[in-house]
């Protein structure tokens, strides 16, 4: 269609310059008019769609999950033929249902996602992450795993990265979900610095690191694991971690009746 | 024989490096700027002043009752000849201004190199050359030239931004971040000072909060940086960790200051989590938040 208006131009001008008469002279003001205008309109129509796609990320970025999913829905048809406006609506709604732990459902929109984006780009890895972590919590080991696999070749090109740290807290949840505590509790040297990139999020590793240690035998890991608790709950407040991961239910549970541990107040 | 050859590779290496010349923008001044915006002002009144001489031209045409078909015929050929010239410069100019910025994101050179081949470019649209200079003016940020970004932004902005309002707030977010930088605590002042007039959108209302936080923190403005601790550490975490963890940092800082300890070691101890030590230094040459 974009090349609509300007056939018209060169068409009017043609007629401009052989056809004689009063239509002629009138014919070709009106179509100019009537191009500026359609141009115009289209202009505005794209920018109010832009708006509403910001305001929806913006409602996602505020965990207004239901709210950004219902702005999602309604935007889908009108950008369906704008392929960027169409990949971050459907960007947002995957992350939505994502954390509304409709695990399963946000696995189908990460997987249209990630066939539109070549292997190697940027969003196509971070989108693998994410499908992978959904994955786990749905308990498609498997997939996960061969996810995983795929990625551990680029381990080295997003290192201090925000990517690199949601790719090391999807190995640490494959661990505590295939019960390799021993290898998660191995790896805790290094996990605060890795997981920083994730700003809070990263109390969803601490406190799987916690886990770990409540499950290992090893002398003082009780210890370690009310400290690694005592970090997570410094980041986050332990009802939204038990939230996205059940299991971490019993630990928070304990924290209560340990003094000076669960949940760290607010300033 | 030594002289020939050795002749004929610093001729190609001249050339590669008035090549590599060519595809720099030279450093902003205003006067090249202004010129720049006259000559396009003054290419729009040509065209202004042609489509009047051929208006004329076409009365005069019908009322000597002559050719009034083809003096008709021909106002409408020299509007659409001259308008399709000018407006397709700009739109092509505009087309590339999302790549631009991309590439600012990924590449720094080849966004320099686009950015200084279209600004070359003439006649512009007054709102596409405004665009372009906004487009340099973050490149400059990224490359922490911040004189440089200042006088830009601090040029655009004494001006009327018509169809370009759309970057003013972005303007101001650079301005206030360069300012800071330089430490002219006035400039930031009066760019935030303006920034609360505007109607911001999320990413720019948390760019805003760290400017402002960052000004009061060293400005000793501690009860004012306080002021709403908890909604700020809540807006502060939708924030990248680097930056999430400076404002941290800063509202420690002045918790301090402020003989609140409890809520300063809450605060930097949530601060040690979100940033390496060798980040924990707020005040200092900060990463630039509004890039």
């Amino acid at each position: 269609m974009a090349w609509l208006p300007p056939a018209a131009i060169v068409v009017m001008l043609i007629a401009a310059m052989t056809v004689q008469g009063m239509v002629a002279m009138i014919a070709p003001w009106l179509v100019l008019i009537g191009i500026i205008a359609y141009l115009y309109s289209r202009t505005r129509s794209l920018r109010t769609l832009e708006r509403r796609v910001v305001q929806m990320q913006e409602l996602a970025m505020l965990r207004h999950y239901p709210a950004a999913m219902r702005c999602a829905w309604d935007l889908m048809p009108p950008v369906v033929t704008i392929a960027s406006m169409h990949g971050r609506v459907l960007a947002v709604l995957g992350h939505c249902l994502d954390q509304s732990r409709a695990y399963e459902s946000a696995i189908v929109v990460y997987d249209g996602l990630i066939e539109q984006l070549p292997p190697r780009h940027p969003g196509a890895v971070q989108l693998r992450i994410h499908r992978a972590i959904a994955q786990l919590q749905c308990n498609q080991l498997l997939d996960a795993d061969n996810t995983l696999r795929e990625l551990r070749g680029i381990t080295h090109l997003i290192r201090d990265t925000a990517t690199g740290a949601a790719l090391r807290l999807a190995q640490l949840i494959q661990q505590v979900r295939t019960h390799h505590f021993a290898d998660a509790v191995g790896s805790s040297q290094t996990l605060v610095d890795a997981l920083r990139p994730l700003g809070v999020e990263a109390a969803y590793g601490h406190a799987l690191m916690a886990l770990s240690f409540t499950q290992v035998d090893d002398e003082g890991a009780e210890q370690e694991a009310w400290r690694w608790w005592s970090r997570a709950t410094l980041l986050m407040p332990a009802t939204a971690l038990v939230d996205r991961f059940e299991q971490l239910d019993r630990l928070a549970t304990g924290a209560t009746g340990q003094q000076g541990l669960g949940q760290e107040p607010i300033a | 024989m030594m002289q020939a050859s050795a002749s004929k590779p610093s001729a190609d290496d001249g050339a590669a490096e008035q090549a590599h010349a060519r595809a720099q923008c030279p450093p902003f001044r205003p006067s090249a700027f202004r010129r720049q915006l006259v000559v396009d002002s003054a290419l729009w009144w040509l065209f202004k002043i042609i489509m009047v001489v051929v208006f004329c031209y076409a009365l005069f045409q019908t009322e000597a009752d002559k050719q009034p078909d083809a003096a008709l015929s021909l106002i409408f050929i020299v509007f659409v000849g001259f308008w399709l010239v000018y407006s397709l410069i700009s739109a092509r100019v505009a087309r590339e201004i999302p790549h631009i910025t991309e590439l600012i994101e990924t590449d720094d050179d080849e966004a320099e190199s686009m950015l200084a081949t279209a600004l070359r470019r003439k006649p512009l649209q007054y709102a596409v050359r405004l665009l372009l200079y906004h487009r340099l003016a973050v490149l400059r940020l990224r490359h922490r030239r911040y004189d440089e970004v200042a006088c830009v932004c601090g040029e655009l902005l004494s001006r009327q931004l018509g169809a370009a309002k759309s970057v003013e707030a972005h303007l101001l977010l650079m301005m206030a971040e360069s300012s800071l930088q330089m430490r002219d605590h006035w400039g930031a002042w009066q760019a935030l000072a303006r920034l609360h007039g505007h109607r911001l959108n999320l990413m720019q209302a948390l760019q805003r909060l760290a400017l402002q936080t960052r000004y009061e923190v060293e400005a000793g403005l501690d009860a004012a940086a306080l002021q709403g601790l908890n909604q700020k550490i809540e807006m502060s975490e939708l924030m990248p960790a680097g930056q999430c963890g400076s404002m941290h940092a800063m509202l420690a800082l002045a918790a301090q200051r402020s003989k609140l300890a409890d809520q300063a070691d809450w605060l930097r101890r949530r601060a040690e989590l979100l940033c390496a030590a060798e980040q924990l230094q707020p005040l200092v040459g900060a990463e630039p938040v509004t890039a």
